[in-house]
């Protein structure tokens, strides 16, 4: 196993080089230096019309914090920053999961209840319009 | 192992039929710089990464294309959903009617279907890197193309977010070539 030694001069510093995840997730990009707009097309917004949409909202956007994070840590696993913030997003993500999955149906299937139907099954899949 | 999550990782929620934009569509599900192709691209060129940084980054861009083929493949289902015979065969998708009936196949725009030569594995950990920087480089590109195309919102929004993650990702392989690079030199 490597040591990477080798450190990026990645340095996040949180408030100047990273967008929050509200704004990140909607920009499809947690990072400031490497956000790309296209043409002249505003950022698009998703639409919330209901507390589980708002849930299921907060969710993703927490979960896509973590992954931004997790490809930056892939390459850079010295960098504590980085690792911190991960660690804070995965703790809101852990509780955000319990709750959607708890009143909404199971994202996971260990987050199924004990109904019967079997509520993996009985709720809708993605693909559908919802 | 892989585990499914019953969410999309954007949300998709388009409520007009458009079967123009279907057929265009379907190339970043089964074309050559399509989301299936980089997802298998990725996953199967783990193995010959030097280090564990590589290994990690190609597993985790993998599984995240894995999430993009549901969202192209989800915009497909929702665009043709309540096509007739008739308005298929109109948009010229008579053959894939006949062909798959309603069923999704993996295809580019033209109908031609996916095929692993859409991916190159040399084994050599900086020639593979500088190959999926080039597919971040052509998916980015084609979802440029296919925003072009239409004036639909609710195709528009997941095209564009789908666009900014090719950008991410382009950037985090050519951060971990340039690391490579610099190690294969003695740089370091």
């Amino acid at each position: 196993m490597n040591n990477y030694n080798y450190f990026n001069n990645t340095f996040l510093n949180t408030d100047n080089n990273l967008y929050g995840s509200y704004e990140g997730y909607l920009k499809g990009n947690l990072f400031r230096n490497l956000y790309e707009p296209y043409k002249n097309y505003k950022v698009a917004n998703v639409n919330i019309r209901n507390e589980k949409d708002e849930l299921l909202f907060n969710l993703d956007q927490t979960q896509f914090a973590m992954h931004e994070l997790n490809l930056l840590l892939d390459i850079n696993p010295n960098n504590k920053e980085a690792l911190n913030l991960f660690n804070s997003y995965k703790n809101t993500y852990d509780n955000l999961l319990e709750d959607y999955q708890s009143k909404y149906g199971p994202i996971n299937v260990t987050g199924s209840n004990n109904s019967t139907p079997f509520n993996w099954v009985s709720e809708k899949f993605p693909w559908e319009v919802m | 192992m892989f585990q499914y999550q019953k969410k999309l990782q954007y949300p998709i929620n388009i409520k007009k039929k458009d079967l123009r934009m279907a057929k265009y569509l379907v190339t970043q599900y089964g074309g050559s710089n399509g989301e299936l192709g980089a997802a298998l691209r990725y996953l199967n060129q783990r193995y010959s990464m030097p280090d564990n940084r590589g290994k990690a980054l190609l597993t985790d861009i993998a599984t995240e294309e894995f999430g993009h083929i549901e969202m192209i493949s989800t915009m497909i289902y929702q665009l043709t959903k309540d096509a007739s015979i008739e308005e298929l065969e109109r948009a010229g998708l008579g053959s894939n009617y006949a062909e798959h009936n309603k069923g999704l196949y993996p295809t580019d725009s033209n109908g031609v279907p996916f095929t692993v030569t859409y991916f190159a594995t040399t084994g050599d950990p900086i020639a593979d890197l500088y190959e999926d920087m080039a597919a971040e480089q052509k998916a980015r590109a084609t979802y440029e193309n296919l925003i072009d195309m239409t004036d639909d919102p609710d195709i528009i929004g997941p095209l564009l977010w789908l666009r900014q993650r090719e950008v991410v990702h382009f950037a985090r392989f050519k951060e971990l070539v340039e690391i490579y690079e610099k190690e294969k030199s003695g740089l370091n």
